[in-house]
């Protein structure tokens, strides 16, 4: 499949665009909040939040240091490096605990997602459901989808936590400074409306989009080994590109 | 409809026209299948004998001509109303399409919890004598990865049969299956057939199965019915394309190539 010229491609991109509203419209038009369909949204919520924790505690505690690092570094000459806490908090809340945790879910949780959806239709399990009179989207795609929406904002709350107790590792045990400083500035600086709310609208946002698109190309994958490939690097590529884009539109508007 | 003896015709498929791009699958085809038989598809790859079990689930629509299953027409359906005509349907499929994520007996509870009210203790028992039935009872635990191409078929043998459909369609039900095996989901097949007086359409190229297990057998050949009639009258038969198919011969009217051009003008391009 070569790419074609640029307007068949905006052509493809606006007609996916459509049908994955379209199908976003059929998930949630199947929303029933039955025990059974809760249950199977608990079980996938389960999956996917053990899939991802790994990756996105590590990584989060990770970009904690190097926060707490770079603000040292940065403050120390102003003599304000008391302030490293808040900056690191700032930062995280704002900006990167919802995107980046946006990035690593796409990558983990997303395109398992597409390739586990794509898989039951490459080996004929959905078209084996609607022989049974059993709604595949309803039973499949559903309960994927909710896990992923409610699944993200939590762990970009996790996220957050690890990065700020790696900044304050950093801060307090290797430069030594004084924690109650560390916290107190954290505290006076950041506005949980302003800061907090703000990252947590941006999560659910995140949430919905990386959802969609991760169930999207999983079920409407080309039934084959490459077609399931396809859409599982898809959901990377195209649910990255869209958060970030989304990141600033949101960043606009909530500022 | 011509003949109303002891044989109404459960399934019927009238001057069924099927196109996939530019080939024509099936052309201006008709079959008529009778209540409470077992009826054989046979014919080469490729020829269209999937596509016709789809054409009865509902799964494919016809460009034109009518599909009518125990006097409803399933080319029109509504969802709704596949939905609630599938309920009565039992169907194997070609790679058996079990669940990878539910045990063998989850796969096979599936479709009584779904549609049915029973109570666990209930469904325990449905599940397990159909599962004993094709040999697996022991397996229950097991889930797919765990099973053999050939215990996967028998699982999605069970599944099918759970809920004791009018009608039920296997696609290839023989293929990967050890001697033993046959020779049991051939048993199976002809027992629930005449215990329910459900109606059995099997697609497979298993002559000798269709010989002992077949009321009715019917050859396909490009898109169309070549020859239909019982097992013994097939043997009988001495149209080239019969024979060739019911001795297996590599030469003969029914083609081995899907459509190509000339090879030496392939080969010289
Ligand atoms: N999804 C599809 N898209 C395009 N063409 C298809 C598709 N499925 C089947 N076909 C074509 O339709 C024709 C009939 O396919 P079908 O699966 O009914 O054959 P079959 O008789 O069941 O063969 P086999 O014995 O190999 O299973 C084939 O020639 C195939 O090329
Ligand atoms: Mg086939």
């Amino acid at each position: 499949m070569t790419g074609g010229g640029i307007i068949d491609q905006t052509n493809r991109a606006l007609r996916d665009i459509g049908l994955c509203g379209l199908f976003l419209l059929q998930i949630v038009g199947r929303l029933r909040l039955s025990t059974r369909q809760w249950g199977e949204v608990m079980r996938q919520l389960y999956f996917i939040g053990t899939r991802s924790l790994v990756i996105i505690l590590t990584s989060a505690f990770f970009v904690g240091m190097v926060l707490g690092l770079q603000g040292y570094n940065t403050l120390v000459q102003f003599g304000a490096s008391e302030s490293v806490g808040a900056v690191v908090a700032l930062t995280l809340f704002r900006e990167l605990g919802p995107v980046l945790t946006a990035l690593l879910f796409a990558g983990r949780a997303g395109t398992s997602i597409a390739a586990e959806i794509g898989l039951m239709k490459a080996t004929e399990q959905l078209d084996a459901l609607e022989l049974m009179a059993i709604d595949p989207i309803e039973r499949v795609v559903l309960p994927r989808f909710i896990a992923a929406v409610l699944a993200l904002p939590m762990l970009t709350a996790l996220f957050n936590m690890l990065a700020v107790l790696g900044s304050y590792l950093f801060a307090v045990e290797w430069t030594h400074l004084d924690q109650g400083l560390f916290w107190s500035r954290m505290q006076s600086v950041v506005d949980f409306q302003a800061d907090y709310v703000s990252g947590f609208i941006k999560s659910v946002v995140f949430g919905i989009v990386i959802a969609l698109i991760s169930v999207f190309q999983g079920y409407t994958a080309e039934p084959t080994g490459r077609g399931v490939a396809i859409a599982t690097t898809q959901t990377v590529i195209v649910g990255s590109i869209i958060v970030l884009v989304l990141d600033f539109v949101l960043t606009a508007l909530l500022i | 409809m011509m003949d109303n003896s002891e044989q109404t015709a459960f399934i019927e498929l009238e001057n069924v026209v099927f196109r996939r791009g530019p080939r024509t699958i099936l052309d201006d085809f008709s079959l008529s299948i009778p209540q409470g038989k077992v009826v054989a598809i046979m014919g080469p790859s490729g020829v269209g004998k999937s596509t016709v079990l789809k054409l009865i689930t509902g799964q494919l629509k016809p460009a034109s001509g009518r599909v009518i299953v125990n006097g409803q027409r399933v080319d029109v359906m509504s969802d709704r109303q596949l939905n609630q005509y599938r309920k009565t349907l039992g169907v194997m499929l070609q790679n058996s399409a079990l669940f990878t994520d539910l045990s063998v007996y989850e796969n096979v509870a599936l479709p009584v919890r779904e549609h049915t009210g029973l109570t666990e203790t209930i469904i325990r028992r449905l599940v397990l004598t159909k599962l004993h039935a094709v040999g697996l009872r022991g397996a229950l635990d097991l889930y797919p990865r765990e099973l053999s191409g050939g215990m996967a078929r028998r699982v999605a043998l069970a599944r099918a049969l759970v809920l004791d459909p009018a009608l039920v369609l296997y696609d290839e039900p023989f293929t990967g299956l050890d001697p033993i095996a046959v020779a049991t989901v051939n048993q199976l097949i002809g027992h629930v057939n005449r215990a329910l007086s459900l109606t059995s359409v099997l697609v497979t190229h298993n002559v000798e199965q269709i010989n002992q297990l077949a009321d009715l057998a019917v050859i396909l050949v490009e898109g169309k019915v070549a020859a239909s009639g019982s097992p013994e009258q097939l043997i009988e038969d001495q149209s080239p394309a019969v024979r060739q198919f019911m001795n297996g011969l590599p030469d003969g009217p029914v083609p081995f190539h899907y459509p190509a051009r000339d090879l030496s003008e392939d080969l010289l391009a």
